[in-house]
C-alpha cells in the first residue's frame, strides 16, 4: 500500500495544480496555529482538512493523476511495454503502422527538400515577430507541396488486415464485419447501463428540454434550473460533481469552466509563462510538421463555414502543441511510440518528433476546432486540447486493445448493426458494402467536422461525463439506423455515402435516446 | 531496493494430461522442476491465453509434509503432489483477448500449501474454448524470499527512464538558448551549424 501511494505522489508532483493545492494546505495550517501544540497533530490534521475545501481539491488532483496515469492501476515493476498494450500482435500492428508513417515522413523531407527541423534563420524569424500576418500569408502556395501524411481511410486498411494469430476464427464467426478480433464489446443492456441517464426518457436533458418546466421546480425552465445548478458546481469545484451534472447537459455559458473543471485544466502564472516560452520556440525552430499542420487547417477547419473564422487561432495553437513535452509525457502509458531522431551536434541523444509525440494527420485540427468555442483564453485552450486528445483522441487513431480504443469502438458498431438493424445488415452484405466503411471518419475525427457545433458539444461532453468513447459508436450506429430507409433504397457504395454525406440535421440526444430506448436488448 | 533472488528451474514445455486426446482436450500441464528444494516467494509468468490455472506443488519429504502412499515415491524422498492454488482465474472471458495476454504474480499468501521445500511445481492449465490454437505459460520465473542483506537497486534502467529522459532532451532541446554557432564559408553563404533541435531524419521502429 505504501508503495503505491509513494507512486502516487511521485505522479501527482507532476500535475498542473499541485503546488496550487499545497499552497491552499499550506495557508490553511498557517492559520490554526494551535494544531503545533496539539498532542494528536495528525488526527487534527486530517480533521481540518476534510472539513475544509482543500479535501475536495486534494480529492479532483488525486482523481486527475490516476486518469491521466492509468499505469498506476498496475503493481509497479510491471513492464511498461504491457501497459501500453497488452497483446503482442497488436503492438506489432502499432509498431508496423508507424514504421510506414515515419518511412513516409522521411520520403517526403528528402522529396520535397525541407527538414524535419531546422533553426529558423534570424532574419525570418525577426520578420514573424515584426510582421506576423505576412509571415503566415506567403506560405499558401508552398503548402500545397505538402500532402497530408495519412488520412483516416488509409488507417481503416490497416486496421482490418490485423489478425490474431492465436485464433482460429471459423468462417461464421463475425458474419462478414471488417474488423475480425476478439475483443470484448458491451450489448446493448451493458449499454444501457453505462449510459442510463443518457437513455432514460424520465430525466431531462438540457439539449432536448431547454424550454420545458423542470421537474420538480415547475416555476423554472430546464435551461434556468440547469444554470442554477451549474452555477452552484462551478463553486463547488468538485470533478466528479461536474462529470454527473454534464451527463445531462451543460448550458454554454458554464461549458468552458466545467469541461477545464472535468479534464483537470487549472493554468496559473506557471502555465501563461509556459506559453510564451512555446510561442519563442515556434519563432525559435521551423518543423516540417508546421507545414502539415498549416495545410491541414487550410483544407479541413479553414474550409468549413463554422470554423473558419478560427484559422489563424488553430494554426498558432496547434504549432504550440508541436513543440510542447506535456502531451509526450502523457502519452506515455498509451499504444503509441513516439518517432525517435537525433539532433545535428548531439548524435547519441535520442529526441523525440514532433516535440509533442504526435505526427499530424489529415483531419488533426478538427480535434481542436470546436474547443474554440468553448475557451477563447489561449493557455487553457492549449491545456485543454492537451488533456482531451491525450486522454480521449489519441485513441481513435492508435490501434489498441483498449475498450475505447478505435478497434473496440469499430467492432461494437458492427456488433450494434448486425443485432439491432439486421435487415440494413444484410442489405450492406449484398450490396457488398462495409457499413464501417461509411462510417469510419466519423468515429476517428469524433463527429468533428461532420456534425453542427450545437450538437457536436454535447457530444463530446457525453464523452467527458462518461469517460467513454462507446457514445461516437453508438451515435454512428444510430445515425445509420435513422437514415435506414434511404440506405436500404441505395444498392452502391457511392449511393450510401451520398445519403450519409450531410449530417447537418442530425440531433445527437433525441437519436442516441431513441436506439437506446427502441432497439431490443 | 531488495531484489528476490532468481531460482534456477527447468520449465517444461506445455503437455496432454491423459493420452486420450478427447478428455485431454482444453486442459494442459506444465511442469517446472527446481535443481535443490528451495523455498519459492513468488511465482511470476506471462499468461498466453490460459483461462484458469491450478498449481500443484511437490515437497521434500520432511516432517512437515505428508507422507506419499506408495513405497515407490517414499524411496524418493518426495512429498505428494500438494494443490496449491486452486483455479485461479486468469482470463475473465475465456472467448476474448482480455488478460490473455498478461504477467501474473502468484505470491506465497495466496498458497494453501506452505512453499518451503519445493522441489517441483505442476501448473494445469485449462482453456476450454476450441478457437485458441494454443496456449501456455511463458516466461515462468520463480523467486526466492528477500534476503536479509540490503542490496543495491538492480542498477538498470527501465523503460520508463527512457521515457523520461526522452521527454528531458526533447524538452532542453526544444527550449534550450540560441547556443548555435554561425559559419560564414569562404563564398559568402551562412550556415549554421550545432542547432539544438535541427532533426534530419526519423529513426525507424524495429519492423
Amino acid at each position: 500500500m505504501n508503495r503505491d501511494v509513494t507512486r502516487l505522489m511521485e505522479h501527482m508532483r507532476k500535475e498542473d495544480g499541485y503546488a496550487s493545492v499545497m499552497q491552499s494546505l499550506e495557508r490553511l495550517v498557517a492559520s490554526h496555529p494551535e494544531l503545533c501544540d496539539a498532542d494528536d497533530y495528525r488526527e487534527q490534521l486530517l480533521a481540518l482538512v476534510r472539513s475544509s475545501r482543500c479535501q475536495r481539491r486534494l480529492q479532483n488532483l488525486v482523481q486527475q493523476t490516476v486518469l491521466s496515469r492509468p499505469d498506476l492501476l498496475y503493481p509497479p515493476g510491471y513492464p511498461l511495454e504491457a501497459i501500453q498494450e497488452p497483446l503482442d500482435y497488436m503492438r506489432r500492428a502499432q509498431r508496423a503502422w508507424e514504421r510506414r508513417l515515419y518511412k513516409s515522413l522521411n520520403a517526403m523531407s528528402a522529396e520535397l527538400g525541407v527538414p524535419l527541423a531546422r533553426l529558423r534563420p534570424p532574419a525570418q524569424q525577426q520578420k514573424m515577430v515584426e510582421r506576423p500576418e505576412e509571415a503566415s500569408q506567403d506560405e499558401p502556395v508552398e503548402l500545397e507541396r505538402f500532402r497530408p501524411v495519412y488520412a483516416p481511410k488509409d488507417f481503416l486498411e490497416v486496421l482490418t488486415r490485423v489478425e490474431n494469430p492465436n485464433h482460429a476464427a471459423s468462417s461464421s464467426d463475425f458474419l462478414y464485419g471488417m474488423v475480425r478480433l476478439p475483443l470484448p464489446v458491451p450489448d446493448l443492456a451493458e449499454l444501457r447501463q453505462q449510459f442510463e441517464e443518457l437513455g432514460s426518457s424520465r430525466l431531462q436533458h438540457l439539449s432536448m428540454s431547454a424550454d420545458l418546466p423542470a421537474a420538480g421546480k415547475p416555476h423554472l425552465s430546464v435551461a434556468q434550473y440547469r444554470e442554477m445548478l451549474g452555477a452552484r458546481l462551478l463553486e463547488l469545484d468538485d470533478a466528479p460533481a461536474a462529470r454527473e451534472f454534464a451527463k445531462l447537459g451543460v448550458p454554454q455559458s458554464q461549458r468552458g469552466e466545467l469541461w477545464c473543471q472535468m479534464l483537470g485544466v487549472r493554468p496559473d502564472a506557471r502555465h501563461t509563462a509556459q506559453l510564451e516560452e512555446l510561442d519563442r520556440a515556434v519563432l525559435q525552430h521551423q518543423l516540417l510538421a508546421d507545414r502539415l499542420v498549416a495545410r491541414d487547417v487550410q483544407l479541413t477547419a479553414g474550409n468549413d463555414d463554422q470554423y473558419f473564422v478560427f484559422s489563424e487561432l488553430l494554426r498558432a495553437t496547434l504549432l504550440r502543441f508541436l513543440r510542447h513535452t506535456a502531451p509526450l509525457e502523457a502519452l506515455t502509458p498509451l499504444p503509441g511510440r513516439p518517432a525517435r531522431a537525433t539532433a545535428s551536434g548531439a548524435p547519441d541523444t535520442p529526441l523525440a518528433y514532433p516535440p509533442c509525440g504526435v505526427v499530424p494527420f489529415h483531419g488533426f485540427s478538427m480535434y481542436l476546432a470546436p474547443l474554440c468555442f468553448v475557451l477563447s483564453d489561449p493557455t487553457r485552450l492549449l491545456m485543454a486540447f492537451e488533456r482531451l486528445y491525450s486522454r480521449y483522441f489519441v485513441l481513435l487513431h492508435t490501434l489498441s486493445s483498449r475498450p475505447d480504443g478505435i478497434v473496440s469502438l469499430s467492432l461494437l458498431l458492427e456488433r450494434l448493426l448486425r443485432e439491432h438493424e439486421l435487415t440494413l445488415w444484410l442489405h450492406c452484405r449484398r450490396c457488398r458494402v462495409q457499413p464501417l466503411r461509411l462510417v469510419f471518419r466519423w468515429l476517428v475525427r469524433a463527429f468533428s467536422g461532420y456534425l453542427r457545433v450545437s450538437q457536436l458539444l454535447p457530444l463530446w461532453e457525453l464523452v467527458l461525463a462518461y469517460d467513454s468513447l462507446r457514445p461516437l459508436a453508438l451515435l454512428a450506429a444510430a445515425v445509420l439506423a435513422y437514415r435506414r430507409a434511404s440506405l436500404l433504397a441505395a444498392t452502391s457504395q457511392q449511393t450510401m455515402e451520398a445519403v450519409l454525406a450531410d449530417l447537418s440535421s442530425i440531433r445527437v440526444l433525441p437519436l442516441l435516446r431513441a436506439v437506446l430506448g427502441r432497439w431490443t436488448a | 531496493m531488495m531484489q528476490p533472488r532468481e531460482i534456477v528451474c527447468t520449465v517444461d514445455s506445455p503437455s496432454p494430461v491423459t493420452d486420450s486426446p478427447h478428455l485431454a482436450a482444453g486442459c494442459l500441464m506444465q511442469d517446472v522442476t527446481l535443481a535443490s528444494p528451495e523455498s519459492l516467494h513468488e511465482i511470476r509468468f506471462r499468461n498466453f491465453y490460459v483461462h484458469s490455472l491450478s498449481v500443484w506443488v511437490q515437497r521434500a519429504a520432511s516432517e512437515d509434509v505428508p507422507p506419499p502412499t506408495s513405497a515407490a515415491a517414499r524411496a524418493t524422498r518426495l512429498g505428494p503432489w500438494e494443490l496449491s492454488i486452486r483455479d485461479r482465474t486468469l482470463m475473465p472471458n475465456p472467448l476474448y483477448d482480455t488478460g490473455s495476454q498478461d504477467y501474473v504474480t502468484i505470491s506465497r499468501k495466496q498458497s494453501g500449501v506452505d512453499w518451503r521445500g519445493v522441489v517441483r511445481l505442476r501448473f494445469v492449465l485449462r482453456q476450454p474454448v476450441p478457437h485458441w490454437r494454443q496456449f501456455r505459460l511463458e516466461e515462468v520465473r520463480l523467486l526466492a524470499p528477500p534476503s536479509s542483506t540490503p542490496g543495491g537497486g538492480d542498477g538498470e534502467e527501465g523503460p520508463e527512464d527512457e521515457w523520461s529522459k526522452l521527454v528531458e532532451a526533447t524538452r532542453a532541446a526544444v527550449h534550450a538558448d540560441n547556443g548555435v554557432q554561425v559559419f560564414s564559408g569562404a563564398d559568402g553563404q551562412i550556415a549554421y551549424i550545432g542547432g539544438s533541435y535541427d532533426v534530419q531524419t526519423l529513426q525507424l521502429p524495429d519492423g
